[in-house]
């Protein structure tokens, strides 16, 4: 009896990943096409232009208790709209439902451009079609370490309701 | 072949005595190969190589963090300079940094293996690390906490005389604002 409620709860696990995994593929094309026909169109406007890191992600950002300590790895380094940055802090740390907050905090330091507005749309759908490429092919990796797996998991349980909302905002 | 890189920039950064632990696969440096060194003074520091960026990406990059510092920006690592005054060697085929420690505790996703860690040099206790890295170590003064947003030093506009930097241990950082002579 437990051994078969164990693989009933396994198969509702591993039904519930499947559909996740179809979701992510189906939104990821949607999401390319939008943001294809987006990149096309020519901006007129111009950006502002900060140092940014260019690789912000909870990995690179360090906190003490709850406070700020600091990042790491400055690879990606960048004298470039502050867009890029932004995009990555909103997706990464709250979703795209904390965009107006941290836009309307930023923009108290810096005002933003209008291209600068759009940049972050664009950038926020370049990242999450990398990082759910990146997490749907390291799933399939079959030696890949348990701790590594359930980051994968969590990320795409994490962005999957910016996805539907970004492709709109494009 | 890594380790021996790795221990080559260590021995190129800091004076004996120090720890030395080779690190592997740590996400937080996108998987690239490190190094932790505690110093004699006990100041904890990360070694790093960096295999496919040019000289020119990496030297941008370091131009940036060190202005950044000496201008009391917190959250940012403290770059290491050798005794001929460069934040970067070339060893073998790529190029090693060292900088301050900044994350708390060890990344959960890294590797430590026991057998690469080592003392290396003696116990001498006037061993001093180089460059301006000295300065920070004996110079040291602790201002405030990382809660701050931005830690200027003493004397902005003269960098030769006032040093920002991150002191930290295996619990915890603190961000340092210290005064030079």
């Amino acid at each position: 009896m437990e051994n078969e409620n164990a693989r009933t709860r396994n198969l509702r696990l591993t039904s519930g990943k499947e559909a996740l995994i179809n979701m992510w593929q189906t939104q990821l094309l949607q999401l390319a096409e939008a943001l294809e026909s987006q990149v096309t169109k020519t901006f007129i406007g111009s950006t502002t232009s900060v140092v940014c890191h260019g690789d912000l992600w909870p990995d690179h950002t360090y906190f003490q208790d709850a406070q700020f300590s600091g990042f790491v790895d400055f690879g990606a380094l960048n004298y470039t709209s502050p867009a890029l940055d932004l995009a990555q802090l909103i997706i990464h740390f709250g979703g795209w439902q904390t965009a107006h907050e941290a836009l309307s905090t930023y923009t108290q330091i810096l005002p933003l451009t209008k291209q600068d507005h759009a940049l972050i749309t664009q950038f926020v759908a370049w990242d999450l079609i990398h990082e759910g490429c990146w997490a749907l092919q390291e799933l399939q990796k079959e030696q890949l370490p348990e701790i590594e797996q359930q980051a994968h998991w969590h990320n795409l349980r994490f962005l999957l309701p910016s996805i539907n909302v970004v492709k709109h905002e494009l | 072949m890594t380790i021996h890189q790795l221990r080559q920039a260590a021995e190129n950064f800091f004076v004996e005595p120090y720890e030395f632990t080779a690190i592997g696969n740590s996400t937080g440096y996108s998987g690239s190969q490190m190094a932790q060194v505690i110093d004699a003074q006990g100041q904890i520091w990360c070694v790093r190589l960096w295999v496919d960026e040019s000289i020119e990406t990496l030297r941008f990059m370091h131009r940036v963090l060190q202005h950044s510092v000496a201008q009391g920006v917190c959250g940012l690592p403290h770059l290491v300079q050798n005794e001929t005054g460069d934040s970067l060697i070339a060893i073998d085929s790529c190029w090693a940094e060292a900088q301050s420690w900044i994350p708390p505790k060890l990344d959960p996703w890294c590797t430590v293996a026991q057998a690469d860690k080592s003392i290396v040099g003696g116990t001498h206790p006037q061993h001093r690390l180089r460059s301006d890295c000295r300065r920070t170590t004996t110079n040291r003064n602790f201002i405030g906490s990382l809660s701050c947003k931005h830690n200027k030093p003493a004397n902005i506009g003269d960098s030769s005389s006032s040093v920002s930097s991150f002191q930290g241990d295996a619990n915890g950082l603190c961000c340092n604002s210290v005064g030079g002579k």
